[in-house]
């Protein structure tokens, strides 16, 4: 599902972090975008089975 | 401090710790962000409402001070909010943000509150369970557990700051907070032991049901600093061009991830090997943990044996990842 027209425009290219995350400005779903943004720019979590 | 980034370090990417080179990165990263900041701010002329001041107060703090690790977390969310289109969840997010305030003091340690009733640690525990591929539950710790995690980070600082000082220097340096807080004990289910996150710089979160010591607590802040310490670095640019969905085998998980995931696993184990092998080398390392320091070190060497064979075989570097992640490899050459 692709962007509609929004009241603020940011070009992720010029925001810190996010400029790192192209690909992810083109969902619409925030969700997404922060799952792909965790993934690339780091969350990072030593996560173990109990 | 100055509103402008001081000379380069001339060992900026060196894998040895360095004090002085993390208050570059810190001032870095937080000028990066003062500029995004200002840009949204333009961008967002006549939708979102705020005091002109009161940002250019803010902006200026930001440039010359250290702020709190949640103001990272604000712009995350605030850029994300606009990307959909919510003005409304935006403009809170942005008063809130330009409200927070600078950490001029030294390393706090502090027991997360309860999600279900802190904002501010709902916000902590959202940023920790971000990853959907391992979801897993973030508790405030019991007073028992946190007062024994603070124990344990008191005297793995204190064997640092016998035997590695530049290491606990560089920590000191590096973070502004250390967050305790605890998981599940559900057998079936997942865990944590620490987190760190580049929204979140500055700070660490440790799983405070930790029993393993001041020595597994040296090698937890070593770690977790050096997931921040990789965090500053790629401020400009990535460390790795692999497609975050493509998933390849984990020194340090037991799930497959993305090339970013153990490029961090295998230079944050090199930093761990260090972190026991200089307080071993040192002679100021207690006898009785002599025994437990030889185990960490195969077992680290191993582990980061395996993340470099995985790197050198699927990584597809940036420059400046080629140049860290040879820091850390020609370290472990050179002591083995």
């Amino acid at each position: 599902m692709k962007s509609t027209t929004k009241r603020i425009a940011l070009d992720w290219s010029k925001l810190f972090g996010f400029n790192q995350v192209k690909s992810a400005q083109a969902e619409c779903k925030s969700k997404s975008a922060q799952a792909m943004i965790g993934g690339k720019i780091g969350t990072k979590t030593g996560a173990k089975p109990v | 401090m100055t509103d402008t980034l001081p000379v380069t370090p001339v060992d900026l990417h060196a894998f040895e710790p360095s004090a002085e080179r993390v208050l570059f990165l810190d001032q870095r990263m937080r000028l990066r962000l003062r500029d995004s900041l200002r840009y949204i701010a333009e961008q967002a002329r006549g939708q979102l409402d705020f005091d002109q001041e009161q940002f250019e107060k803010f902006l200026a703090r930001l440039a010359q001070q250290p702020i709190r690790p949640l103001a990272f977390s604000f712009y995350s969310d605030l850029v994300l909010a606009i990307e959909e289109d919510d003005i409304n969840k935006a403009q809170l997010l942005f008063t809130e943000l330009i409200q927070q305030p600078s950490h001029t003091g030294p390393l706090t340690i502090s027991a997360l509150g309860n999600p279900a009733e802190d904002l501010t640690a709902r916000r902590y525990a959202h940023f920790i369970d971000a990853d959907p591929s391992a979801a897993f539950q973030v508790f405030p710790p019991s007073v028992e557990a946190a007062a024994n995690c603070r124990a344990q980070i008191r005297d793995a600082f204190a064997l640092m700051d016998a035997g590695d000082p530049v290491l606990a220097a560089e920590i000191r340096g590096l973070l502004r907070e250390i967050i305790l807080a605890a998981g599940t004990e559900d057998p079936k289910a997942m865990t944590f032991d620490g987190a760190s996150s580049f929204m979140l710089w500055g700070a660490i979160i440790l799983n405070a049901n930790r029993k393993d010591g001041a020595l597994g607590m040296v090698q937890m802040l070593a770690h977790e600093s050096a997931h921040n310490l990789l965090f500053g670095w790629s401020a400009d640019e990535s460390l790795v061009e692999n497609p975050p969905e493509a998933l390849y085998p984990s020194p340090l998980r037991v799930d497959p991830r993305p090339m970013d995931g153990i490029y961090h696993a295998t230079f944050v184990t090199a930093r761990m090997y260090r972190a026991v092998r200089v307080l071993y080398d040192s002679g100021t390392l207690p006898s009785e943990l002599h025994e437990k320091a030889r185990q960490e070190l195969t077992h680290n060497a191993a582990l980061f044996a395996k993340g470099m064979g995985t790197i050198q075989t699927y990584g597809q570097l940036t420059s400046l990842g080629q140049t860290v992640i040879d820091g850390a490899r020609n370290y472990m050459l050179a002591v083995n």
